[in-house]
């Protein structure tokens, strides 16, 4: 049975979940803390708010508790103009290494794609990827490297679209009727449990950050601090890639200029 | 009641572009409140939709960014492969979580986030389509009191997601396209 919150309700409970998991839960738009409460207290047979925060003082539920935020279906090469953009931005880098970071890998396919792109396009110059996850387990998922068996025609589909030149399961092994993605690709990746607000600077300045999507479920506020952050570590003419139904603030033209509008690449001033 | 409604939201699957074609083509130029379309479409065709729609609509439709602020006597679609969620705030908010009914843009999503935000403020329809998505959304709208208008099934070109809402609640009305037409612009808004 759905909990019917107010907003009122949803405001105090929010900046509660702020307080017990250090992350910016004040920051969820309404819908989806709503609906992943909803879901998060049916799956755990929680009925009431206060039994869910007492939860919340175990290390482990709490883990549970915010990988359960995740955002994680999406697709391999969802958006394949961007990637087939980013692939052209990768060959004309001239940096060595080149600093590519997630600042937020929730689900492992555009990490994914990354890989593959880069194993497609052999760069003479050392790539140094860095990925970040606000929780240990969703990480763990990402570098087991398992993809769910009902995604693979759509990926395929998009792989195509991206205009790879082999073919997509060339970079999966078959794991007891898994799908699992290429250990030797994944070993080129740094993980890293890390919360973008929470620490915020990064030893490398970096050439392109891949941010797409991830900033959906929170208030402008929080997407203004975040952009903030990922500016301050960009190098010059670094690029940022965002979901292609997202907008960069009003006055983030000051700082960033769009280098592809249609796939949401932009370039730091 | 009339005067208070501060957006309309349509849901519809197959058959449903000619009739929000014929809609928005015939609504006054100056309908002041926003209108939220949710319709299933092809993941992959990006563009077109929202082209085609401009062709015929008296009002701007756009496919809204995250964040986007509903303005009065704008149509906002949903974007292919993304759930649209309208906020408390008067605001959208876009999302790539897992499909609903096997649909994303999933209708209920919308719905049921319109609903919370605009409560007996909203106008909800529900056209013709060919999966049950849009159903308990409706009944959302109508539990909290906003008013319903289901497509007359009769009308419909495949009338399975209008059954499913007639199975989930009683409507305000049940109308032909021509009749809800009528109804959006004989509101005083």
């Amino acid at each position: 049975m759905a909990v019917n919150y107010s907003i009122k309700e949803l405001k105090e409970l929010s900046s509660l979940l702020t307080e017990k998991t250090g992350l910016a839960f004040h920051e969820i738009t309404h819908s989806f803390l709503k609906r992943r409460l909803n879901q998060v207290m049916s799956r755990f047979l929680i009925k009431r708010t206060n039994q869910l925060l007492e939860r919340l003082d175990d290390p482990q539920f709490r883990e549970e508790f915010i990988e359960f935020f995740s955002v994680e279906s999406t697709e391999m090469f969802r958006d394949a103009g961007m990637w087939r953009n980013l692939k052209q931005i990768l060959l004309d880098c001239s940096s060595s290494p080149v600093n590519i970071w997630f600042p937020d890998v929730s689900s492992g396919e555009e990490l994914y794609s990354l890989l593959v792109l880069v194993e497609e396009i052999k760069l003479n110059d050392p790539i140094k990827i860095l990925a970040n996850h606000c929780s240990s387990e969703g990480l763990r998922k990402v570098q087991s490297g398992i993809i769910e068996a009902k995604k693979w025609d759509i990926n395929t589909h998009n792989y195509k679209r991206f205009e790879g030149i082999c073919q997509l399961e060339d970079y999966f092994i078959k794991q007891e009727g898994d799908l699992k993605f290429r250990p030797d690709l994944l070993a080129k990746v740094e993980f890293k449990k890390n919360f973008i607000l929470n620490n915020n600077s990064l030893i490398d300045k970096q050439d392109i950050v891949i941010y797409r999507n991830s900033l959906l479920i929170y208030s402008k506020f929080f997407k203004e601090d975040a952009l903030n952050i990922i500016h301050n570590n960009l190098k010059s003419k670094g690029f940022l890639c965002i979901g292609i139904q997202e907008a960069l603030p009003n006055h983030s033209e000051n700082v960033f200029e769009a280098f592809d509008l249609k796939n949401k690449i932009f370039k730091k001033k | 009641m009339l005067n208070d409604f501060k957006a309309v939201v349509i849901g519809g699957s197959a058959g449903s572009f000619s009739v929000v074609t014929k809609i928005l083509s015939q609504l006054r130029p100056d309908f002041k409140l926003p209108v939220i379309i949710c319709l299933h479409r092809l993941k992959h065709i990006r563009s077109g939709l929202v082209e085609g729609l401009n062709l015929k609509s008296k009002l701007q439709v756009i496919e809204p960014c995250d964040k986007e602020k509903l303005l009065p006597g704008k149509v906002y679609l949903a974007p292919s492969n993304y759930h649209m969620f309208i906020e408390y705030d008067n605001t959208i908010s876009l999302s790539i979580e897992e499909p609903l009914n096997h649909s994303r843009p999933s209708i209920d999503h919308t719905f049921f986030s319109s609903a919370y935000a605009y409560r007996n403020k909203l106008l909800g329809i529900i056209l013709t389509g060919a999966n049950k998505d849009g159903a308990k959304g409706m009944k959302s709208i109508h539990d909290k009191g906003g008013f319903t208008i289901v497509q007359d099934p009769i009308t419909c070109e495949v009338d399975t997601m209008p059954k499913s809402a007639l199975r989930e609640f009683e409507p305000n009305l049940i109308l032909a396209p021509e009749k809800i037409i009528e109804y959006l612009n004989q509101l005083d808004s």
